[in-house]
């Protein structure tokens, strides 16, 4: 697999670039923000490990740049703020994880796998069932046309639906695209945004399976 | 208008001269009255000894050789041009006539009044006329004066009286602007005092000799330096205590980390690194809770939050202890439901950082934790509150006050605290408005914190179902692949 690692520190970034290829990865190098366009623009990769404070514009840019042209790569940001707003901002802008430096050298390793694990099968530009629609380039949702505003747990319980719809999802797998990781947490919160998502898009969008999850769409 | 002195003085002069203008006017039209009334009178005077010296039987008598004044009386008594009378007898001849006078009568020939005043304008020339019958009716004299050489007369007077007010203006104006700036030299004084301290001098300022308008407001700056003294003040204990929460565990660093560099063997090394390991991440912890501790000091921006999930962010960082808990075999458990409260997301986040960690750190393997961020009723009105409780070993009752001091550690609990984690829950708690409790965590057993935040305008409906949802049964019978 092709990873593209942004980082603008040489130290950590020689130190993640060997435990990467460690593990089996092939990994680009970028030092800024244009480098790592470039590279996005030359070639597709599996994921991206991308750093926020960049020389030359900031990560969060190239990230939202990424989204605007459709690539669906993973995006597993890397960085030292480790305030909840940034996070937040990272999450919303795409990011499918973020880690927050210094990281355990393992926690690297299991955070992209699971990010890995997660976005197979993302390829649609645009996800729609019934009067619902996902734009996840623009980060919006719509429903018969009117822009409906989803809080960001709440955007990504739906982006997981709707990436297998039609196929039931289990709380464990929504806790996972939700939180960024299978939790041994035993949490009402899946329930909680399933509703708020029923409340804001329709009663009859999302289907209990009862003993095993939940489904968007007619049974495939 | 931004100086004081400036608004004072304009102030001042404009109502006196807005006043002065008003007088100047009146007495104006009171001397133009009174010249016009004593020329009437000598008009009327003049005319009546010209009638009384006519003798009787007068015949015409035009045309003869004019006197004529000395020239320097002509020169001095320039009037003379401007009076002018006629004397008609009835039938229409002009018995006599002053040299500036026109051949015409002044008024039209009227004998069926003894006297009047009348304004006329002859030849060009505005005159006031004073016309005198005799008491047989056969004699009339007009004498006239030019309102020209009146309006003159008045105009000198104008003239005269504004130059002398207009110096008395600018002489009142230089005086008053000196009396403005004497007044407001206490201003000045307290100025300079204040610009004249050192740079950390908090001490009041003296209040004797201040004048009355002056002093709310030296008052007002004295409150506020006593309020930073405060502030000051908690701000170098706060450093000093800081200074040696640091220095003590880098110490036993320093130790470790000798014992690490003299180690016999491979073996000895790594096992005396452990530790040395363990106290850097807790030095780390620390040294991030006080910088969390100092920039919330620093940053008061909470009466411009706007609502947050906070039901969500309560949710993304106690995901975060999932592996800690995990370590210690622990049990989290986390309940929400959606509730809204006006809250700087920075600081939220520390805030259940630490309430969380806390109770991970103190309540030992195995423990259960429970959050819970939810809406409740209670003061009157709804409110977002978190809870976190724990069945942990607790804090005795006594000591529960104390557990929110900085650097405070419950006496014989591990010692794996930093003593700030719980004070920076206090402090955050402190700026949004919201309410700290303590007591009991579950089962009667361990240790409960509760917040509530100030009541947000609309919280939203709590999920009719989420209490009875027949997915939450089958939540936990559900499929689980986490263990």
């Amino acid at each position: 697999m092709q990873l593209l690692l942004v980082e603008d520190d040489v130290m950590l970034a020689r130190a993640l670039e060997q435990a990467l290829v460690r593990d089996g990865y092939r990994v680009d190098l970028a030092r800024d923000a244009p480098a790592a366009r470039v590279a996005l623009g030359d070639h597709g990769y599996s994921a991206v490990l991308l750093d926020l404070g960049l020389p030359g514009g900031s990560g969060l840019q190239v990230l939202k740049g990424m989204r605007e042209r459709y690539d669906t790569a993973p995006v597993l940001i890397l960085t030292a703020r480790d305030q909840l707003s940034d996070r937040i901002a990272g999450l919303d802008a795409g990011a499918d994880d973020y880690l927050v430096k210094p990281f355990q050298p393992g926690e690297l390793g299991a955070r992209l796998r699971a990010v890995l694990r997660r976005a197979q099968g993302r390829v649609a530009p645009v996800l729609a069932v019934h009067d619902v629609r996902v734009e996840p380039a623009a980060r919006r949702v719509t429903r018969a046309g009117e822009t409906v505003a989803l809080s960001l747990h709440e955007y990504r319980t739906l982006l997981a639906l709707m990436e297998r719809a039609g196929r039931v999802v289990t709380r464990v797998q929504l806790e996972d695209a939700v939180y960024g990781g299978e939790s041994a947490i035993e949490s009402n919160t899946v329930a909680v945004y399933v509703h708020q998502l029923r409340r804001k898009l329709g009663e009859r969008l999302i289907v209990t399976v009862h003993g095993h999850g939940y489904r968007i769409g007619a049974a495939g | 208008m931004n100086s004081l002195r400036r608004r004072l003085l304009a102030g001042l002069l404009l109502v006196i001269a807005l006043f002065w203008a008003a007088w100047f006017g009146f007495q104006a039209v009171q001397m133009s009255r009174e010249q016009t009334g004593h020329w009437d009178a000598s008009v009327q005077a003049i005319g009546q000894q010209i009638l009384l010296s006519m003798p009787a039987g007068s015949h015409e008598v035009s045309a003869r050789p004019w006197y004529s004044l000395p020239p320097q009386v002509q020169q001095r008594d320039d009037r003379m041009k401007h009076m002018a009378y006629q004397v008609w007898s009835r039938d229409g001849r002009a018995l006599l006539r002053s040299t500036s006078a026109p051949t015409q009568p002044f008024v039209p020939l009227q004998f069926d009044r003894d006297d009047a005043f009348a304004q006329v304008h002859v030849e060009g020339e505005a005159w006031r006329v004073y016309t005198i019958s005799d008491a047989k009716r056969e004699l009339q004299v007009q004498m006239a004066k030019s309102q020209r050489q009146l309006d003159a007369e008045l105009g000198v007077w104008l003239r005269l009286s504004l130059f002398t007010a207009l110096l008395l203006m600018a002489l009142l104006g230089a005086v008053a602007w000196w009396i403005v700036r004497w007044s407001l030299a206490p201003a000045d004084a307290v100025g300079n005092a204040i610009a004249q301290r050192a740079p950390l001098d908090l001490q009041p300022l003296a209040d004797t000799g201040l004048p009355q308008e002056l002093r709310p407001l030296v008052d007002a700056f004295n409150q506020l330096l006593a309020r930073l003294d405060t502030a000051l003040q908690a701000e170098r204990r706060f450093l000093a205590d800081a200074a040696h929460e640091l220095r003590t565990p880098l110490a036993a660093l320093m130790t470790q980390a000798q014992l690490a560099h003299s180690a016999a063997t491979f073996e000895e090394n790594r096992a005396a690194l452990l530790p040395l390991i363990d106290g850097i991440e807790r030095n780390a912890r620390l040294t991030e809770q006080i910088l969390d501790l100092a920039r919330l000091d620093a940053a008061d921006n909470q009466a411009r939050a706007p609502a947050q999930p906070l039901h969500e962010l309560v949710a993304m960082v106690v995901h975060d202890f999932d592996a800690a808990a995990r370590q210690k075999q622990q049990r989290l458990r986390l309940h929400t439901e959606p509730c809204s409260a006006a809250v700087v997301v920075d600081a939220i986040g520390v805030l259940v950082r630490n309430l969380v960690d806390n109770a991970l750190r103190y309540s030992g393997a195995g423990a259960r934790i429970e959050v819970v961020c939810r809406p409740e009723q209670s003061d009157g009105a709804r409110r977002a509150v978190l809870r976190v409780r724990d069945d942990g070993p607790g804090v005795p009752a006594a000591e529960r006050a104390r557990i929110f001091d900085r650097f405070y550690r419950v006496p014989g609990s591990a010692s794996s605290g930093s003593g700030v984690g719980l004070s920076l829950v206090a402090r955050i708690a402190q700026l949004h408005g919201a309410t700290v409790e303590v007591g009991e965590g579950l089962d009667g057993r361990g240790l409960g914190i509760t917040v509530r935040f100030t009541p947000h305008e609309r919280q939203p409906d709590t999920p009719a179902s989420a209490a009875a949802h027949p997915s939450a049964v089958v939540l936990e019978l559900g499929a689980r692949s986490a263990h």
